[in-house]
């Protein structure tokens, strides 16, 4: 089993359900739990969202891209931007000890793609951020 | 995304369903916010038809939680799905679940 999936998507919100929908059409098919689906779709809603709400100071058009490729071991996703140099593994923890009214409201979307992949790698190549979001099955 | 609404007295329930992503919670924010200005003194968000629900949902609800509470009012997530429960698990919001 080997299979992958391409696409570019702009840097607009409504670009991120277009990549959620496509990758859904394609696990589709094939024998993969809908917990790892779940899981890959959150952390790439999560990703995608920090890109266009940080990834940019101008207000220009940008193409992100997106490979999908299932294994016989895992799905995984690799996400290329051209916005800042951004690397999610080096962002810290948030206090999750600290009471509901004190907790800061930011910094939730990176905790919840460690917690919902397996691995994630990133590498700057080019003036690209590429993040690669692994999801065993 | 489809809100439903159901009012009973002065509480309201919200029932959304299928994904939360970015931009269902924007407009879930646009219905609560319309629901506190209307004055309901609790707002249920149901999320038992919910199939994912990502940070910046979870920020709305926390946001209008920590508000409403600071008012002596309430707004809580009502059934959540397993995914959903998951999200507020694991980002350590148990607290805005209905008992």
């Amino acid at each position: 089993m080997n299979d992958h999936l391409e696409l570019t998507l702009l840097n607009q919100k409504s670009e991120v359900a277009r990549l959620q929908d496509q990758l859904e059409t394609f696990v589709r098919p094939h024998r993969v739990a809908a917990r790892v689906l779940h899981d890959l779709q959150l952390a790439l809603e999560e990703h995608l969202a920090n890109i266009l709400t940080h990834g940019y100071d101008d207000k220009l058009e940008h193409r992100i891209r997106a490979c999908v490729q299932l294994s016989a071991t895992d799905l995984r996703v690799e996400v290329a931007d051209d916005g800042h140099p951004f690397n999610p593994l080096e962002r810290p923890a948030p206090d999750l000890s600290k009471s509901i009214d004190e907790r800061p409201i930011g910094g939730l979307g990176i905790h919840m793609m460690r917690k919902s992949l397996d691995d994630m790698e990133y590498r700057r190549v080019d003036g690209k951020n590429i993040l690669v979001m692994i999801k065993r099955i | 995304m489809q809100i439903e609404k159901k009012i009973s007295g002065d509480s309201l329930e919200l029932m959304l369903s299928s994904r939360i992503d970015g931009l269902a919670a924007n407009e879930l924010e646009v219905e609560v916010l319309a629901a506190i200005k209307q004055g309901y003194k609790a707002i249920f968000v149901n999320l038992a038809q919910a199939t994912f629900l990502c940070s910046a949902g979870i920020r709305v609800l926390l946001q209008y939680h920590r508000q409403m509470k600071g008012k002596g009012l309430k707004l809580l997530v009502s059934r959540p799905s397993p995914e959903v429960a998951s999200a507020l698990e694991m980002t350590g919001f148990p607290e805005l679940v209905e008992k």
